[in-house]
């Protein structure tokens, strides 16, 4: 039946019961007050209910003083199993779940979701083409090996890493383009074990304690790969070597190009792993570091000694570790790096005067966390 | 008492014995005194229904008896006057609430109110000499607080149609002929201007034939469906009301009756089919009875406000 059926007997039933004098059983049949009230109170038993019911429909009394009852007592309802509503037809059930009743919420509903579901994927592109151009101009300016890395490729959704573990966002897919030209790169760098790295690094680190010059601050890049051959051999002589490498002054283009190296070593090292997400897992900051350390990185620099050193700048602490200062509410989330004195960097701190402070009082790398975000100043 | 209830002597005395146990204050009522009592509730609510009634129900039946109620009304009936304190103490608002629902004014309401004690306790003399008040008709079922609402509910009625008898008034008989002819005009053989008498008379005849389809239709409705139609289309009331009073949920309602109005369809045009009518034939009377219908609902319903009001104050 349609809509139109059944408000054609509604309105017939509406009509009909217009003036109509119901005829009510005679006086002895009516429920007493007992039973009006247990009905009422829904405390009947079905049998008797069933007879009850049967007289209500026909006495319009003893209807209206139950009618006031159930009102009083706020009758508890409880909802009857659909099986009622199973005694209509499949086809008939099909219609009525199409009629327009139906279809007024579920159509701007349907629609709704797929608005919604188009905006967040929209919205969710934008924001990790935004993240990728914002890191580009440091990849670009990457030279490894001077081979150099492929041109940014706008990612695709499916390959842009989630933030958690896009701690390398300097572009996937630049990475995985210029992987076979970076391979090369690492491939020169021989597979130290740990112990020739620490030899090497301690190595380097005396020298740098001594000297003190040539390093700018923990972003210290990565060793060039002479040095990591040169720990290969593992003999003192090589530390000796190490030790007048650190001790030669670098330039500004050279620790420019020993930070994209490490950068780009650190970052190749997780694409290896490919999308294995277990392996890719965060890191946290004191694995991070020590990470690197192990790696011959940034930590093997003149700051090493002076690793576990704490400090309080803006109400924040700040650990230094091999990585540099490292805010204590940094969660190995991805990072938005800028160089002191960039226009992005410049750009930030007129924005938030404090992270300015914090940049200025601390010198090398700091990794501090600013309004939940993170942000790697070198 | 049937002779059915006898095998239950044993549920009844175990029965009584709980209650008292159960009662806050039993006002010292006696076993002995409960127990035709309990009877009397069992055969009312269950062997009247279901003479093979097992004793586990008949035992979760009398173990759902309101036992600080039941046991305070026997107290009253006793005459324990402290029984009679705390019924009037505890349950004067609820009467009186009561009353003024049931009246139109604050005055009838008192009066209401003081007769129900005096109905309680009973004008009359039974045959033990102790006072036949409506008391003896409360089983425990259901609370004391809503059976006193309902006795105040039933004497008002009764009031009413008492008043109602000895008061019909010159302006009352003016206002029965206007709510006649009202229903009179309530044709469903519309207004359809100047036509021919012979259309006219046939689509009379039509709407007469339709309504008898019709009431019969809703007579052959399964008891709670036929309840649920008085309780929406007679009595006016909301779903989530009627559901209430079925004791349903207001979409349960609503379902019902999108299925008896199938019902009712179906079954008017069996009906008027039978009479000779064809299947277009219904089918186009249906359409303009309710076309017909629709445009004229504004007056009727204006009509059944006028009604209720002049009721309301003819009750006052």
């Amino acid at each position: 039946m349609n809509e139109a059926n059944k408000n054609e007997v509604d309105l017939l039933l509406r009509s009909f019961a217009q003036g109509r004098n119901e005829s009510a059983p005679g006086g002895s049949d009516h429920l007493d007050a007992d039973e009006l009230n247990a009905y009422a109170e829904g405390l009947v038993p079905p049998a008797a209910r069933l007879r009850y019911i049967g007289h209500l429909a026909d006495c319009s009394s003893c209807r209206g003083i139950v009618v006031g009852l159930t009102q009083a007592a706020g009758a508890v309802t409880h909802r009857e199993p659909v099986t009622q509503a199973n005694k209509v037809g499949f086809w008939q059930s099909v219609s009525t779940f199409f009629s327009s009743p139906a279809l007024r919420y579920a159509v701007p509903a349907l629609v709704l979701t797929i608005v919604i579901g188009i905006g967040l994927l929209v919205f969710k592109q934008q924001r990790d083409s935004q993240f990728v151009a914002m890191n580009r101009p440091e990849n670009s300016a990457l030279p490894v090996n001077g081979a150099q890395p492929a041109a940014p490729v706008e990612p695709s959704p499916a390959q842009v890493a989630p933030p958690a573990a896009a701690q390398p966002t300097v572009g996937v897919t630049e990475a995985d383009r210029s992987k076979t030209q970076d391979k090369k790169t690492v491939t020169e760098v021989p597979p130290a074990t740990d112990a020739t790295v620490a030899k090497a690094a301690k190595g380097r680190d005396v020298a740098a304690g001594d000297s003190g010059a040539g390093v700018v601050g923990q972003s210290q890049p990565a060793p060039a790969p002479a040095p990591a051959k040169a720990a290969e051999a593992g003999a003192p002589a090589e530390v000796q070597k190490l030790g007048e490498f650190a001790r030669e002054p670098l330039t500004k283009q050279e620790v420019a190009e020993r930070a994209a190296r490490e950068e780009y070593k650190t970052k190749d090292d997780e694409d290896i792993h490919g999308p294995n997400r277990a392996r890719n897992a965060p890191m946290s900051t004191a694995q991070r570091a020590g990470d690197l350390m192990s790696r011959g990185g940034p930590s093997a620099n003149k700051n090493n000694t002076n690793e576990g050193e704490t400090r309080t700048v803006m109400g924040k602490r700040f650990t230094r570790g091999s990585a540099g200062w490292v805010d204590t509410e940094y969660e190995s989330q991805g990072l938005t790096r800028l160089t002191r004195g960039s226009d992005r960097y410049r750009a930030l701190i007129a924005d938030e005067p404090g992270i300015g402070t914090i940049a200025e009082r601390l010198d090398g790398v700091v990794i501090v966390v600013w309004k939940g975000r993170a942000y790697r100043i070198q | 008492m049937s002779q059915r209830t006898e095998p239950f002597a044993n549920e009844f005395a175990e029965g009584a014995r709980n209650l008292i146990a159960r009662a806050a204050d039993s006002y010292g009522v006696a076993q002995e005194v409960l127990i035709p009592r309990i009877a009397a509730s069992v055969h009312k609510y269950i062997l009247r229904d279901d003479p093979t009634a097992s004793a586990g129900v008949i035992t979760d039946f009398i173990a759902k008896l309101q036992a600080d109620d039941l046991c305070l009304i026997v107290a009253c009936e006793q005459g324990v006057q402290k029984a009679w304190t705390d019924l009037v103490e505890r349950f004067s608002t609820t009467v009186r609430s009561a009353a003024r629902s049931a009246s139109s004014n604050e005055e009838g309401a008192e009066d209401l109110a003081q007769s129900i004690w005096a109905e309680l306790h009973g004008l009359r003399v039974r045959a033990d000499g102790r006072p036949a008040g409506k008391l003896a008709y409360y089983s425990g079922r259901g609370s004391l607080a809503g059976w006193l609402r309902a006795v105040v509910a039933q004497l008002a009625i009764d009031q009413h149609r008492k008043q109602s008898r000895l008061v019909q008034t010159e302006e009352d008989n003016d206002f029965d002929r206007i709510i006649q002819s009202g229903t009179e005009d309530n044709s469903w053989a519309g207004h359809h201007g100047a036509v021919s008498p012979e259309v006219e008379i046939s689509t009379k005849l039509a709407g007469a034939q339709m309504q008898k389809a019709l009431a019969k239709s809703i007579s052959q409705l399964s008891a709670e469906d036929r309840l649920l139609v008085k309780l929406y289309y007679f009595d006016g009331l909301r779903l989530r009301e009627a559901g209430a009073v079925l004791g349903v949920h207001e979409a349960t309602a609503s379902r019902r009756l999108t299925r008896v109005h199938s019902e009712i369809r179906q079954e008017v045009e069996r009906s008027l089919i039978a009479q000779g009518w064809t299947k277009v034939e219904t089918e186009k009377a249906f359409s303009e009875i309710a076309m017909n219908l629709e445009t004229d609902l504004e007056p009727l319903l204006a009509s059944e406000s006028v009604s209720v009001n002049k009721e309301k104050e003819v009750a006052g």
